[in-house]
């Protein structure tokens, strides 16, 4: 404040270029000439951005009312006076916190702040769950596909090389195996089915979404059995 | 408001209000550090004990962090008294604040689910504090900041990029026509169609809440920033819609957007940013035949 007056700057001279002009437009409304000598509250508002009261984040507010007084709500302008007492004030601040703008800036690369965790403490939901499982099975199949590839290989080899693959999935762990495909077939394929109807914007009201949801989960599961039982029959 | 909507199939959610009661699986299998930067490691925090005297206790666990510290973020327990204190989450932060850490962060003004100012994770939900009972949270209660957001200072996220996802759609009435001597006039119905939509508090929860936005946030608008854009295609005073859908149409802005849903699952306003994105998509498909 003191070294303002002694060096008889006008309010608002050695303020960078851009916040005079972000806020050409808003003069008129203040209803005060563009000239140095009446501060209007923009230009406080571009000195808080960019953080040089000290006491903010150097970032832009969306904030409307750049004094936070009744008045501006209102839609009254604050008087000049006002303003440059504020302007004084709040850069006085700035320069007895110690604090430089720098040090808290956004986005700046050396503040190094921390992320908040996601994944790692999102409840998981049937929402989100089901759609990772959509993923995955759609990974599994693409590998269960070269499997498929090596079967039909197999056959076309001749009835040795046939025998051996046969006896790999007919093994337990083949069993296994390809009891998951199966369910990750129905489990994608129901998904898919859940997705196209999504696309014709229906089914999109929370109850319906959980509904659909188990019903893919069911469906999949009795699917994958009828499918089995069925493989069983007609193996006699 | 939600304790006692507790009636019909557990595993149905009928509204985003209902607090998730099925509680088989709390987080993802994954490891805490799970893709973690060292800077966002959380280490374990202070326990404040509840004053002498108070019967009815509960256990808050909050993240901390101080940008002045230079420390890393931290899990501090705090002890509330539940006799002393209001009813809502953010009742317990304030009554933590005022009687306990004075140096404890957070974003809250209006106390009644208007302003969205109190957003945050909520026992592994985003939902608004204030409109969140205690007696809906489980012991001990978890409260973190947004998921997936730079961090300010304790329960404070860093909001810019959200917003300046928010602007990229340019959310203001666009028309080419001469302006009318009177207002922009809409039918019942044609107002009809911004329900559900108008009522965004931009809290963000929902945009915080997507797995895709945690992924792709750089470049993905997010579900708040698309039900905004819905919003104005949707206003029949509006004549910019085509250049809005050219805009839309991209690999990332829109179509990161995988119907997961979580967004529709965690509105505090009970509205539909997934529906909003599936009507553009749709809308986006019609234009094309």
């Amino acid at each position: 404040m003191k070294l303002r007056e002694a060096d008889g700057t006008a309010f608002g001279s050695n303020r960078p270029k851009e916040t005079t002009m972000d806020h050409k437009e808003d003069r008129p409304r203040n209803g005060s000439p563009p000239s140095g000598s009446a501060p209007t509250a923009q230009e406080l508002k571009g000195d808080i951005d960019k953080g040089r009261t000290g006491d903010k984040v150097a970032s832009y507010d969306p904030g409307a009312a750049p004094l936070g007084t009744d008045d501006e709500a209102a839609g009254t302008p604050d008087t000049p006076d006002r303003v440059a007492l504020a302007i004084r004030q709040e850069l006085e601040n700035g320069r007895t916190s110690g604090r430089a703008a720098s040090q808290n800036r956004v986005g700046d690369a050396g503040s190094r702040r921390p992320k908040s965790p996601n994944i790692q403490i999102y409840r998981p939901q049937l929402t989100s769950v089901l759609s990772i499982l959509n993923r995955i099975t759609g990974t599994i199949l693409t590998a269960c596909g070269v499997i498929l590839v090596i079967w039909l290989m197999a056959a076309a080899a001749g009835p040795g090389a046939y025998a051996v693959v046969q006896q790999a999935i007919i093994s337990w762990p083949g069993r296994i195996v390809l009891l998951a495909a199966t369910f990750a077939f129905f489990l994608h394929l129901c998904g898919g089915i859940r997705h196209l109807v999504w696309d014709t914007v229906h089914g999109f009201e929370l109850r319906t979404i959980y509904i659909s949801g188990w019903t893919v989960v069911g469906v999949s599961i009795a699917l994958t059995a009828a499918a089995w039982v069925l493989s069983f029959l007609m193996k006699g | 408001m939600t304790a006692s909507r507790d009636k019909g199939p557990i595993m149905i959610v009928d509204s985003s209000d209902e607090v998730p009661r099925a509680t088989s699986l709390k987080r993802f299998p994954v490891p805490r550090n799970f893709g973690v930067e060292p800077q966002s490691r959380i280490e374990r925090g202070k326990t404040w004990p509840a004053p002498s005297g108070a019967s009815r206790i509960k256990t808050f666990q909050i993240y901390r962090y101080d940008p002045d510290s230079g420390e890393n973020p931290r899990l501090d327990t705090f002890e509330v008294d539940l006799d002393d204190c209001g009813p809502m989450v953010l009742d317990a932060l304030i009554w933590i604040k005022n009687k306990v850490d004075p140096t404890l962060t957070f974003r809250r003004s209006c106390r009644e689910g208007i302003c969205g100012s109190c957003s945050m994770n909520i026992d592994g939900t985003n939902w608004l504090a204030c409109m969140r009972s205690i007696s809906d949270l489980a012991t001990p209660a978890t409260i973190y900041p947004l998921a997936s957001l730079e961090i300010i200072k304790d329960l404070v996220p860093d909001l810019t990029h959200l917003f300046a996802q928010y602007a990229v759609i340019e959310p203001w009435l666009k028309s080419k026509t001469p302006v009318p001597d009177g207002e922009r006039l809409q039918s019942p119905e044609e107002r009809s169609e911004l329900d559900g939509y108008y009522e965004c508090i931009l809290c963000f929860c929902c945009t915080s809440g997507c797995p895709s936005h945690w992924w792709n946030g750089d470049r993905f608008l997010g579900p708040a920033v698309l039900l905004q854009a819905w919003r104005w295609l949707a206003d029949s005073r509006d004549e910019a819609t085509g250049e809005r859908l050219d805009d839309l149409e991209d690999p990332f802005r829109l179509y990161r957007c995988h119907t997961i849903l979580n967004c529709t699952r965690t509105c505090p306003k009970g509205l539909n940013p997934g529906k909003a994105i599936a009507e553009i998509k749709k809308m986006i498909v019609e234009r094309r035949s």
